[in-house]
């Protein structure tokens, strides 16, 4: 797996980073299952127990750290190293040469520069630890705080997409991905 | 944050009545019939330049291309009685909230075009890749589609300008190319109510 090859916790000036355990997920469905957290994540969590399942069944519990402050879960964030894209003879020179990365705050601590001091380790972490060359961000383009942490990680907006994503309450609406490489990647 | 895509879908071309023709063109679906002279098409190193593979040879071609994947997402262009070039059309699924997953489905395309140099300067890649997104507008009632290149790919660019599509993204050296290294890639994208609203 993935985080196998890191040294566990790491720590920020405020936060402890380390991979979810079963502990902690109550902690995290807690933050998740709040419609205004839930309004641009992947879902909206109503039962912990058929969100368990599926946790387990796509594998996102195997690619779920969370953020600690003070002993308490206050978020969680997330690596998925994938392949880059390739010509087919070229394919093994793809292999695992980028990640995904996303992130979910409890509204309790917003505000307060805690999103963004993780994720500059996340993104130390994936470049230095994960050996990955390009880290890539998706995010709905109205959620502005979560535009506003990828700009500050450096990350740049390489697509615009419209009306390329369907949102439960919302519709059909713009999505954006950022990205950034390891050669232009100021640690 | 990703999800994981549904699997293809068994039948997606049943919907179009073909072949379908166009001013010079007939459309139709690929059969293992046609894997000699397609593979010929892309034997030829200046074809795949820009594509996803390049076969090293014709049991390869079958390898890559005879699956039944492939079978339902690769389409051929005739031009009298000559095959001139493949086209490809993926249904898929975009990125959706897990809640509303049923109405995404499917409701996207990713399209591709290949054309036999011995045919290009005449507009057929652009007829034929024209006619692929009234087909998958009208025929089959995608609501977006997509299409994506390498940067440098003057020739595709040209294409997706020329039947509507809008350049959505550039990747920066996120895609690795079997001579160049790794290079940029364009994203081009078109909405049904865009492809409705453009005169043709």
């Amino acid at each position: 797996m993935t985080f196998d090859r890191i040294s566990w916790p790491r720590r920020t000036d405020r936060i402890t980073i380390r991979p979810a355990t079963t502990a902690d997920l109550p902690a995290v469905f807690a933050v998740r299952s709040l419609p205004d957290v839930a309004e641009w994540m992947p879902d909206l969590p109503t039962s912990y127990d058929e969100w368990l399942l599926h946790l387990g069944r796509s594998g996102a519990v195997d690619r779920m750290l969370v953020m600690e402050v003070d002993g308490s879960v206050i978020g969680d964030l997330y690596v998925h190293v994938e392949d880059a894209w390739t010509q087919a003879e070229v394919k093994a020179a793809g292999k695992d040469a980028q990640a995904e990365i996303g992130w979910c705050l409890s509204p309790d601590h917003q505000g307060k520069g805690y999103a963004t001091e993780a994720m500059v380790e996340l993104v130390r972490i994936c470049f230095e630890d994960l050996g990955v060359r390009r880290l890539t961000a998706n995010a709905f383009a109205d959620n502005a705080p979560s535009l506003r942490v990828m700009d500050r990680l450096g990350m740049t907006r390489e697509a615009h997409s419209r009306a390329d994503s369907l949102h439960r309450d919302h519709g059909w609406i713009d999505g954006v991905t950022y990205a950034l490489l390891r050669e232009d990647w100021t640690g | 944050m990703s999800e994981t895509t549904p699997a293809p879908r068994p039948r997606p071309f049943e919907p179009v009545a073909w072949p379908v023709r166009t001013k010079r063109l007939l459309i139709r679906p690929v059969t293992p019939d046609d894997f000699g002279r397609l593979y010929e098409i892309r034997a030829i190193p200046e074809v795949t330049q820009w594509l996803t593979g390049r076969p090293a040879s014709y049991q390869d071609y079958v390898e890559r291309y005879g699956t039944p994947e492939r079978l339902t997402s690769t389409l051929v262009i005739e031009l009298g009685a000559t095959i001139i070039g493949d086209l490809f059309l993926g249904v898929e699924t975009p990125y959706s909230q897990v809640e509303v997953r049923d109405r995404a489905d499917g409701s996207q395309a990713a399209i591709g075009w290949l054309i036999d140099p011995a045919y290009v300067g005449q507009g057929y890649a652009t007829e034929a890749a024209a006619e692929m997104l009234r087909i998958c507008f009208e025929d089959l009632g995608l609501r977006r589609v997509v299409a994506g290149a390498f940067a440098d790919n003057a020739a595709s660019l040209r294409v997706m300008a020329k039947i509507g599509m809008r350049i959505e993204g550039r990747t920066v050296r996120g895609s690795l190319h079997r001579d160049l290294g790794w290079v940029d890639g364009v994203e081009a994208a078109v909405l049904a109510e865009e492809w409705r609203a453009k005169p043709r």
